[in-house]
């Protein structure tokens, strides 16, 4: 298991058991019973990793499979890194110590796209060549899921293939199937065809692009036939899907040290700016008994003390009452903590806010995500200022005195009136908690505000517009703070545009990027995502070397009839649709939750029915 | 309420997790344990535990414990049952009973330390070490840095074990609330003075002691 030469690096470096597993949940299986062996990499951190929900859907999915062994690997911090070089530990999976390259098939996810250089550095520290088509058949099948899948052209150079969309059934059908083409003796390309046939299974390398001399994308075709759009996979059947009710759980913490359900998957709202609204469409929702009676068993099985009922928008989930009278049955008697982390302002009652606060009283944050009702209308976050007071002050009687809310700069249309409106919203907020007269005693009110830099994102209706530079969020940023001078009851606090710059560039990014990411890494760029190891200059050093223009893939409006780098691929929203919801942003209309009213977007087609009964409501 | 102390080793992938890191893992593992566990009755709930004398990130240990209480009377079987799948893989459950000893009669450690090098040079150090007047080194305390004569703390140092590359001595060492010395101590004063090129260094706490050197266990 642990051999001195790993026991001497553990005692060398922080955390070390971030590098050992043996946590009670964590899977041991004998290697000689099982066919397949997957390697879920996460390329970041093992207590970031082991926040996410999706690495213990997937760990579960694969190993309730008697024949394959999923295993778990992270990317390891700085101090690892240098022990492992030093003392050449090739990077290995937790489970078993063994290297990634006995794996067959080493998985990442791609959660953001800061964290592709820790890919690179992951497949570095393995020995395994960065390049796919560097690697023949003795090598494991490197490949990615995860959200950014939805255009990870600017790393589809290094993996075999990717995953699009829900991967609790093809992750399972890849393995069967290469395990049979392995037994029959195919080569690689014949494996990767075989797989390319498998529903949500994009193989880069069976495309090929053409571009225009402005750098634009001529053509995509395949000869081989493969699939043009590839779809997206999805669980038609969440409602009565099972979740996992033992996992791993981290005895070293982690970001989110909780129990986690998933309580629904898509969304209905429709907000134009964000990507996840998009991509996991269509909206289902979990069954409240399934919930409830896997709620418990989860926190039976980990001992978790605090449940998180996840998704993009809880307070959706058309049970979600019912479901939390069911809950608090048990979590008071066993002294668990229900958190909801994602309500929406608009649909926030006095029972819910009761419900919530019985257990734990904490701070409550709010995503109004513009400062104004103009704004907030042709980012479709359907939100009215009266809702955000009558919202604001029910919490306030509920006994908070803290407030968060999250915006965001550099929305389509924005103006420096939108900016002051970031500053009124927050000051009125505190104006909300002073009118009123059962306000808690003794504390003062306290809104802080968070500002992100909006980056556009494919499937989105902003997919065809240009980011704001630089310059221009420095600006906006400044003014906000002008706007928010000498009130000490708002706390602002804004994101760093370099890094929403490079995230603008990847996530609309092509295919001619690879290179760039790979020179950054040998740069010495890893963990991006950390404030305290990016190194923009590398990144421009980088892109200057390979003559790129950053500006071309974020600060450009593109046309509607350019091809984009995602476009021979399918996650069920159609461009057409996508072009209508933003030429009513530019008229400021909004849409209605699709719930309500169905704007026809096309994911009902990944489902094969309608994906609500209109005529009943 | 009844009081038990909960006996375990700490061995293989555990030693890896702090003191801090342990008090996480206990009190997950008697959540899931089921057992009728006392919870403090403050604002926000929690297990109460006593963990009897930290031990180092990176040490084995054949004699941890920690205290919690029961809200009911219990037998030992149901106990080590109860908690049987709910720790994480190293830790060895050993008993589980009401305390035989109070915590702060814990005078005295025993270390048994396994040092990887060439075996002619760490039997010099442990010999020129054995005939030093003293050895002062720097403790570093939650008061501050104050310099202590190990030569006058440590015990009974004796080689226990002998390898071409591999040796292992045993010592016994000040332990518990007055005063606590880290093995560590000594490991770094061996390397600094004696130049031995100590590969690696495996530490494992043996037993605890009284005042008067009588085992507590």
């Amino acid at each position: 298991m642990i051999d001195n030469k790993l026991k001497s690096a553990l005692l060398s470096i922080q955390k070390p058991a971030r590098y050992t597993g043996g946590e009670p949940g964590c899977i041991i299986k004998d290697k000689k019973d099982t066919d397949i062996r997957f390697a879920f990499c996460f390329p970041d951190t093992y207590e970031v990793g082991m926040s996410h929900l999706g690495l213990k859907v997937i760990y579960d999915a694969l190993n309730k499979q008697p024949n394959i062994w999923c295993e778990r690997c992270f990317a390891p911090w700085t101090d690892m890194i240098e022990q492992m070089k030093e003392k050449n530990i090739p990077l290995f999976a937790l489970e078993s110590k063994d290297p990634l390259t006995a794996f067959d098939i080493v998985g990442f996810t791609l959660q953001y796209e800061l964290s592709y250089t820790n890919v690179l550095l992951m497949l570095e520290l393995a020995g395994i060549p960065f390049y796919a088509k560097d690697r023949d058949e003795s090598w494991p099948l490197i490949c990615a899921g995860g959200p950014c899948t939805c255009n990870a052209e600017p790393m589809a150079d290094f993996f075999d293939f990717m995953f699009l969309g829900e991967g609790e059934f093809h992750t399972i059908d890849v393995c069967n199937k290469l395990n049979e083409l392995k037994k029959a003796g195919k080569s690689k390309k014949e494996i990767l065809v075989e797989l390319s046939k498998i529903d949500g299974i994009y193989v880069p390398s069976l495309y090929q692009i053409e571009y225009n001399d402005d750098n634009t994308i001529k053509s995509v075709s395949s000869d081989v036939n493969a699939p043009i759009p590839c779809t997206k996979a999805i669980v038609r059947d969440f409602k009565n899907h099972p979740f996992p009710t033992d996992v791993a759980v981290p005895m070293i913490g982690a970001i989110h040290d909780r129990a986690m359900v998933e309580v629904l998957r898509g969304c209905v709202r429709g907000c134009r700016f964000c990507q996840a609204g998009f991509i996991y469409r269509p909206f289902r929702e979990r069954d409240a008994d399934l919930i409830d009676l896997g709620a418990k068993e989860l926190c039976r099985c980990t001992g978790y003390e605090e449940v998180s009922l996840t998704s993009l928008s809880t307070s959706d989930h058309p049970q979600l009452e019912e479901l939390l009278d069911k809950m608090m049955v048990w979590t008071e008697k066993e002294k668990v903590n229900i958190a909801l982390p994602s309500l929406r302002v608009d649909n926030f009652s006095e029972s819910l806010v009761e419900k919530v606060s019985k257990v734990r009283k904490s701070g409550l944050t709010f995503a109004p995500e513009a400062g104004t009702q103009r704004l907030r209308d042709i980012i479709n976050k359907n939100v009215t200022e009266e809702e955000i007071e009558k919202t604001c002050k029910l919490a306030f009687k509920a006994g908070y005195s803290a407030v968060k809310l999250y915006f965001m700069m550099g929305l389509p249309g924005e103006t420096m009136e939108d900016i002051k409106g970031i500053a009124d919203t927050a000051k009125k907020v505190i104006e909300y908690y002073y009118s009123m007269p059962d306000r808690p005693k003794g504390r003062g009110a306290e809104v802080s505000i968070s500002v992100a830099c909006f980056v556009p994102k494919p499937f989105t209706p902003f997919q065809f517009v240009a980011q704001d530079t630089a310059e221009e969020f420095k600006a906006k940023q400044a003014y906000l703070l002008e706007c928010c001078a000498n009130n000490r009851r708002i706390k602002v606090s804004y994101h760093d545009s370099d890094t929403s710059f490079l995230e603008a560039v990847f996530a609309r990014g092509d295919r001619k990027l690879s290179k760039v990411i790979l020179d950054a890494y040998k740069k010495g760029s890893i963990f991006d995502g950390w404030f305290e190891c990016f190194n923009y200059q590398n990144w421009l050093d980088a892109f200057a070397e390979n003559g790129i223009d950053m500006a071309f893939y974020a600060n450009r409006q593109r046309t509607f009839e350019e091809i984009n780098p995602w476009d021979h691929i399918n996650y069920g929203v159609t461009k057409d649709f996508l072009i209508r919801e933003y030429e009513k942003s530019l008229e400021a209309m909004t849409s209605q939750p699709c719930n309500k009213q169905c704007y026809n977007c096309g994911a009902n087609k990944l489902l094969g029915r309608a994906c609500f009964e209109y005529n009943k409501a | 309420m009844n009081t038990i102390r909960l006996k375990f080793r700490k061995k293989g992938l555990s030693i890896y997790y702090s003191q801090l890191d342990l008090q996480r893992v206990m009190a997950r593992a008697l959540k899931k344990s089921g057992l009728p566990v006392w919870y403090s009755q403050g604002f926000n709930p929690h297990i109460y535990m006593t963990f009897t004398l930290p031990l180092s990130l990176g040490h084995e240990s054949e004699c941890e414990s920690v205290d919690f209480r029961l809200n009911e009377e219990m037998s030992e079987a149901d106990i080590l049952n109860a908690l049987e799948g709910t720790l994480p893989q190293g830790i060895e459950l050993v008993g589980a009973a009401a305390p035989d000893y109070d915590a702060r009669s814990i005078m005295f450690a025993k270390y048994d330390i396994t040092l990887y090098g060439e075996k002619a040079d760490i039997l010099n150090a442990l010999n020129c070490y054995e005939a030093a007047e003293q050895a002062i080194v720097t403790k570093t305390t939650k008061k501050g840095k104050k310099n202590i004569n190990l030569k006058e703390l440590i015990k009974d140092i004796t080689v226990t074990d002998e390898k071409d590359t591999e040796i292992t001595f045993t010592a016994i060492y000040p332990a518990g609330t007055p005063l606590n010395i880290n093995p560590q101590l000594l490991l770094d004063f061996l390397k600094e003075n004696y130049g031995i090129e100590v590969i690696d260094a495996f530490v494992i706490r043996k037993n605890l002691f009284d005042k008067d050197l009588n085992i507590l266990q």
